[in-house]
């Protein structure tokens, strides 16, 4: 079962104002990682406001476990964990401090030590969180969305600023949730998170999402496979790209590796990033 | 509830903390050496205004500063995806307002009730102080809706004090004339300065079962509520999310 349903969402900020989300459906089934992927200003961090009921005036319909967002009262809260996109907590409070009093609003209780164990904050606990670096902020956003124990986590840029070392920790924990039975909103303008994470993408750009499907079908759908030889010709390095497909047909491909020296042989697949590239002609960090 | 009262406890320390309550302190300590200083005559007719502004000015001052403060720091928005409702919040932030108004106004009349023999009703006080407060801190939550940072936020409680808290203030010190206080009875402020003011003298022009008295407590309660039902609990989420 689906436990997002998202049908023809539209949102606009303010009568006159942008119309940032134009028209979105996705589901997002059961212990899923969702990733919703696009350049900056493509209407990501809205739509997890929408779902999160922090933006009420929305267009469309937005099911959770099958019932109208807007028909929840304070359960709904009671089983989502948020991750925002910026550090948010009391900057003259400890890191501790501030787990505590936000887990102390809700019901169910994770341990807190051994989730700031994990993300490397332990022995940070009892440091004011203004003296805290933006890439302990953001560890310590992860943490307080796991405060609760969720079923549901929202995941706004998670490894945004972060080191490549956290941002393996993070995401092993990400992968930890999941196996653990919680379904994940991943929203990213990062292809390595959605890569390594991801059981279902959707391309979002300007409001509006250009494809959806499993990294897997897209990269059948869109990516080639490839082999890059590298060799030598008259004192010279050349390099020449062929098919994976037939290879070992290949007449041109078999005839440079039986008379020429070979420096590299790389076989490589298009990358996430090359198909967002392709299918939107934009490029991600741009 | 259980919710609003951790909520409530959290915010009184947080109070401390980011010494806002220091501050608080040290305006009522000001008040405190300004009344001693023009002794008791000149400070009886002097001492409700002094309250009146911190219970006006200085709850409008103390919302605004929290807002701002929380904003930057982003702490409103997390609250709003936790089982803690709208409600609660803006009802926290008010006690809280309603907290500092009272123990400045408290302390200053405690002062010159034991050190300076000037006489009050404690009751009517107590009553009026938080009304104000309350009704100042709406007031203070719909200027923070419309405000763009805490410097535009500053000069939106200038602008209100010039049209609704100055022209009270000037009469309670007779520069402009009386009569015209069936038209200030409209400013949600005017209720604060001149009863406030009544609190200290001894032959007060209002007593406090008049019609009008009645009338401006029914109106500062109908401000309240309208605000609160119309502007800042729908609009709240709006504030706490913008960046
Ligand atoms: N509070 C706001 N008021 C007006 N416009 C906004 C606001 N927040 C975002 N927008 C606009 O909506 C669009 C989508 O923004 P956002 O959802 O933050 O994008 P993303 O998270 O994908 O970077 C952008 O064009 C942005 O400028
Ligand atoms: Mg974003």
């Amino acid at each position: 079962m689906a436990v997002f349903e998202v049908k023809n969402l539209k949102y606009q900020y303010g009568k006159q104002g942008k119309e940032a989300i134009r028209g979105i459906s996705f589901s997002i089934k059961e212990g899923q990682i969702f990733g919703l992927l696009g350049p900056s200003g493509a209407g990501k961090s809205t739509t997890q406001k929408i779902m999160t009921k922090l933006l009420p005036s929305y267009q469309g319909s937005v099911l959770y476990q099958g019932k109208e967002l807007r028909t929840y009262g304070s359960e709904f809260f009671e089983s989502i964990g948020v991750g925002f996109e910026l550090p948010v907590h009391f900057l003259k409070l400890t890191g501790l401090e501030n787990m505590k009093f936000f887990q102390n609003l809700y019901q169910s209780k994770a341990a807190i030590e051994p989730l700031l164990e994990k993300v490397g904050l332990l022995e940070d606990k009892d440091k004011l969180v203004g003296e805290y670096s933006k890439g302990m902020k953001m560890r310590l956003n992860f943490v307080r969305a796991l405060l609760n124990n969720p079923s549901f986590l929202f995941l706004d840029e998670v490894t945004n600023g972060l080191d490549p070392t956290n941002a393996r920790i993070l995401k092993d924990m990400i992968l930890d949730f999941k196996n653990k039975g919680g379904t994940v909103l991943l929203t990213t303008h990062l292809m390595g998170d959605v890569e390594a994470l991801c059981d279902q993408v959707a391309f979002i750009k300007e409001g509006i999402i250009i494809e959806s499907d499993t990294p897997r079908n897209l990269k059948l759908k869109y990516g080639v496979r490839k082999v890059d030889v590298e060799y030598q010709n008259k004192k010279a390095l050349k390099k020449e790209t062929f098919e994976l497909e037939g290879l070992g047909q290949n007449a041109a491909f078999l005839n440079l590796i039986q008379t020429k020296t070979i420096e590299t042989i790389h076989s490589g697949e298009t990358s996430l990033e090359d198909i967002f590239i392709q299918i939107t002609g934009d490029d991600l960090h741009a | 509830m259980r919710n609003g009262v951790y909520l409530l406890k959290s915010e009184m320390r947080r109070l401390i903390k980011y010494r806002i309550l220091t501050i608080s302190l040290a305006v009522s300590v000001l008040w405190m050496v300004l009344l001693y200083f023009l002794g008791t005559e000149t400070a009886r007719s002097f001492v409700g205004l002094f309250i009146a502004i911190d219970a006006t000015i200085m709850s409008m001052m103390m919302i605004g500063a929290s807002l701002f403060y929380e904003r930057q720091e982003n702490t409103l928005k997390p609250l709003l995806v936790t089982p803690v409702s709208v409600g609660t919040m803006i009802t926290v932030k008010v006690i809280t307002t309603i907290y500092v108004a009272l123990q400045s106004a408290l302390l200053v009349s405690l002062f010159v009730y034991f050190v300076m023999d000037i006489n009050l009703q404690f009751i009517p006080l107590i009553l009026l102080v938080s009304l104000v407060a309350t009704v100042h801190a709406m007031i203070g939550f719909l200027l923070s809706l419309k405000a763009k940072d805490f410097t535009g936020y500053l000069v939106a409680i200038i602008v209100y004090a010039i049209f609704f808290a100055y022209p009270s203030l000037f009469m309670a010190l007779d520069i402009v004339p009386t009569n015209l206080d069936f038209l200030l009875v409209l400013s949600p402020s005017h209720g604060a300065f001149i009863y406030l003011d009544q609190i200290f003298l001894i032959e007060g022009a209002y007593a406090y079962d008049s019609f009008i008295f009645i009338f401006s407590v029914g109106y500062l309660i109908a401000v309240t509520a309208v605000l609160y039902l119309k502007w800042v609990k729908p609009r709240y989420p709006e504030l706490a999310v913008r960046e």
